[in-house]
């Protein structure tokens, strides 16, 4: 295993083949994504599936579903950044660099949510503005090691550097999680509805309830949109800082020793 | 070992193979968006122009008729339609480049399209193409259902520009070429990737360069003998040499007359 | 590689290759620059394959590529010529003949359709309750006084709007029908089985209140295109979900792949079959002939399609 070989064919992308090039990945690796997803997404999806079915907190849930995407794309950002170098990772070696990296995964999205919700404080506009420009700091955060007001520079530099991009980061989670909601929700509402006849147990989104379907196919698909962005990052790594000639070089110099 | 990409090999009948960029979710469902938009134009200019055209004629059973035939022509042979007129385009997919065609890389002929085109129905359930993206992102060639019947593929077909010769900045000077040793065997990858380096200089910064060429520089400077000021122009030198480029070169034939689009161009 | 290559490469062939850049972009013309494409293609070919072998760099190889392949899509992008007289062809005569080569799906199909057809209108017939388990309440009403007009087609706002309709409700159905088969069958054994219980159970339901008559003097011209294309769209979506389940040892695009012409076959019958009852329900079903003709005209569709599916594209008949 050679750290210093990608395993991601590195070229300058348009951020809609960089989509394409994320299912690629997940498909290559689709059992450890699935036990990711199944450690990760699975318990909190039960959570907030059984508070909108249970209670009539509906909207309060919704409110507070995007405190939980930082740390459900987290561990998908780690795996996919390790993968991008090595075979093989196994989950548990994922979980437990996770553990270690708490309190810079904690401040860097203490960082984040600072910025989008002074953001969203100042009205749409910002929003617009503030939300590319903390697109990356999970991965610099995660995957470059470094402090978390450094990340967050970082991040704000990439982002500047390439703004379409980051803009793409953000429409794209925004495209992918309704896409997520609306597809669980039909299919939920097929699949107990119709297959098994039992009718609409949890309200339907037709009639402006909340389900548990949907919350499930919105919290499923952050991982996704995690090795997106992160796909996203090496796209723009590439573009603005050479990467794909780091790994090149760095190769070609250990293959000259 | 083959690298992640979302490529693919396609060898023709004539034993020469291809590498096309396939097309996912990403890239056609913003063709699917600009064709629904188109498809929606189509059925609007419909009962726009055939309504009043119906009640002029005392025929208003005739207008809606024909808005009713519209709209299921429209819904399921909008696709077959132009896919076999515009050789495997829709509107949608004329603008984003894509194409579809056959596995083998053969164009796609009227029942690929027929049938690839009445299975959206399948891919599109049970909303928003959930069983055409789970497909997708199942299959090696990001295939849909639809494909995956009709046995046709969807690329992307990027206009690939030839690039120039490499520029090098500044030109080897005599004293330079002096000082070089007379002989750099450079292996296959690292004529590659230096190549590459070189390229895309003008677009990193000094700083980020230098530290890209420390990478691969001390090892190079210390197997070939290739000594200069900067990690950068130690990659250069040696590069310069092992492809015989360290020599002013004679101003080469004028090139042909430039095509349109993507002439390859001469080195200036 | 080396300059030198590079440029021995490139210089002799430049011309060619911007010739073929041109023919491409202004589309060729006429025979001569049709034949000029094709050389260019091949030569093409061979410059790609040498670039490869002798190790080139990477942005000539690149650009042979994507020129090569531009060169073959454009060469072979040519419409086959004469595509809607094969198309004729293959449903008049291939369809029949794929059909009876796929006799089991048909069977399989007929029975899901027809079974619960007959459970429908025998249901309804004899039991008041049956049909309001089926039909909503609303439907029942309409159904009732759509067909209790002495003159059905005064009822309808013209023939040509409800030909247009037809078409997209009915083929339409069909086509999902046949397309939901990918869900390994399932689909189309619903569509199949609901279409039948529905149909069943508003014949049924209109002859329990007496108005049996009108319902198949309107049915009797159309029925046989309509009945028989709804199973044969049933019979390819059974087809394709078992080419999707049961591979054969094959990889599951490669089963699909296998079934593909018999699929196109079997849709292309659908459809026509959905046309012309179309057509029928749209012009001549609700129109003013007496009922007797009627009855015998449907009559005689019914053994024009039946000898139509059991004859079609044999040797030496039709």
């Amino acid at each position: 295993m050679n750290p210093h070989l990608c395993r991601v064919a590195l070229r300058p992308r348009g951020p809609l083949e960089v989509f394409d090039l994320s299912l690629r990945l997940i498909h290559a690796h689709a059992g450890r994504f699935l036990r990711l997803g199944l450690l990760f997404v699975l318990p909190w999806a039960l959570l907030g599936g059984a508070a909108v079915a249970l209670s009539e907190l509906d909207v309060l849930v919704l409110v507070l579903l995007p405190l939980i995407f930082f740390p459900l794309q987290a561990p998908a950002t780690l795996l996919g950044g390790r993968l991008l170098f090595a075979d093989t990772v196994s989950i548990r070696s994922v979980v437990y660099e996770l553990t270690s990296m708490l309190r810079p995964l904690a401040l860097a999205w203490a960082w984040q949510a600072g910025t989008l919700s002074l953001g969203v404080g100042c009205g749409l506009v910002p929003l617009v503005i503030v939300l590319p420009v903390t697109a990356y700091i999970t991965e610099t955060s995660l995957l470059e090691r470094v402090g978390a007001a450094r990340s967050f520079r970082r991040s704000a530099r990439l982002a500047g550097s390439n703004p379409g991009i980051a803009l793409a980061a953000s429409a794209g989670w925004v495209a992918l999680t309704m896409w997520g909601a609306l597809v669980a929700e039909s299919g939920g509402q097929a699949l107990i509805g119709f297959v098994l006849q039992l009718g609409q147990p949890f309200g339907a989104l037709s009639t402006g309830q909340i389900t548990p379907y949907m919350i499930f196919g919105i919290l499923a698909v952050q991982p996704i949109y995690a090795i997106y962005r992160l796909l996203l990052y090496v796209d723009v790594r590439t573009r603005v800082e050479g990467w794909d000639l780091q790994v090149g070089l760095r190769a070609a110099g250990l293959e000259e020793r | 070992m083959e690298l992640l990409d979302t490529t693919a090999t396609i060898e023709t009948p004539e034993r020469v193979s291809f590498r096309y960029r396939l097309a996912g979710p990403g890239q056609r469902s913003v063709a699917w968006i600009i064709d629904l938009a188109f498809q929606i134009l189509v059925i609007a200019l419909v009962v726009v122009l055939l309504l009043p055209l119906g009640l002029a004629a005392g025929l208003e059973g005739v207008g809606a008729g024909l808005q009713y035939l519209a709209m299921f022509v429209v819904q399921w042979f909008y696709g077959v339609v132009f896919e076999t007129l515009l050789a495997g385009r829709t509107p949608g997919k004329l603008l984003l480049d894509l194409r579809v065609v056959r596995v083998d890389g053969s164009p796609g002929r009227f029942p690929d399209y027929l049938l690839r085109n009445l299975m959206r129905f399948a891919d599109f359930l049970p909303v928003a193409f959930g069983i055409g993206v789970l497909t997708m992102a199942m299959d090696p060639r990001l295939r849909r259902l639809g494909d995956l019947v009709a046995g046709t593929v969807v690329v992307a077909e990027d206009k690939a520009n030839m690039l120039g010769d490499v520029v090098l900045e500044p030109p080897v000077s005599e004293a330079e070429r002096r000082a070089l040793p007379p002989r750099i065997e450079l292996s296959h990858d690292d004529l590659q990737v230096i190549e590459a380096f070189l390229r895309r200089r003008p677009k990193l910064s000094d700083d980020r360069a230098e530290e890209l060429a420390r990478l691969l520089g001390p090892a190079l400077s210390e197997r070939t003998g290739v000594e200069a000021p900067s990690w950068e122009r130690v990659l250069t030198l040696a590069w310069a040499r092992a492809t015989g480029r360290d020599r002013p070169v004679e101003a080469p034939a004028p090139p042909p007359a430039p095509a349109e689009p993507a002439p390859p161009e001469s080195r200036s | 590689m080396n300059v030198a290559d590079r440029d021995a490469f490139i210089a002799p062939r430049s011309e060619r290759w911007a010739r073929l850049e041109r023919l491409l972009v202004s589309g060729p013309d006429g025979a001569a620059e049709w034949a000029e494409l094709a050389a260019a293609y091949r030569s093409v070919c061979a410059d790609l394959a040498r670039a490869r072998s002798s190790r080139l760099p990477s942005d000539v190889i690149a650009f042979l590529d994507e020129l090569a392949g531009r060169a073959h899509n454009r060469l072979y992008s040519v419409r086959p010529a004469g595509l809607g007289l094969s198309l004729l062809r293959d449903s008049i005569e291939a369809f029949p003949r794929e059909l009876r080569a796929q006799w089991r799906f048909f069977l399989l199909s007929t029975v899901l359709f027809y079974l619960p057809f007959a459970v429908g209108t025998l249901g309804a017939l004899s039991d008041p309750s049956f049909a309001a388990l089926v039909l909503p309440e609303a439907q029942q009403a309409m159904l009732e006084e759509m067909y209790a007009q002495e003159d059905l087609v005064r009822g309808l706002s013209g023939d040509a709007s409800m030909a247009g309709f037809y078409v997209f409700n009915n083929v339409g159905i069909a086509f999902r029908c046949f397309t939901t088969g990918a869900l390994a069958g399932l689909g189309s054994v619903f569509f199949l089985v609901y279409n039948g219980l529905m149909i069943g159970t508003i014949g049924g339901y209109l002859g329990s209140v007496g108005l049996g008559g009108n319902l198949l003097e309107f049915t009797s011209g159309h029925s046989a295109w309509e009945l028989t294309g709804i199973c044969v769209s049933g019979a390819a979506g059974l087809r394709l979900g078992w080419a999707l389940v049961v591979t054969g040892g094959r990889t599951r695009a490669g089963s699909l792949r296998l079934a593909a012409p018999s699929l196109y076959r079997l849709v292309l019958g659908t459809t026509l079959l959905l046309l012309v009852a179309a057509a029928v329900e749209g012009f001549w079903s609700a129109g003013p002939a007496p009922r007797g003709l009627k009855y015998a005209f449907g009559v005689v569709q019914w053994g024009i399609v039946l000898s139509w599916l059991a004859l079609g594209g044999r040797r030496g008949s039709l």
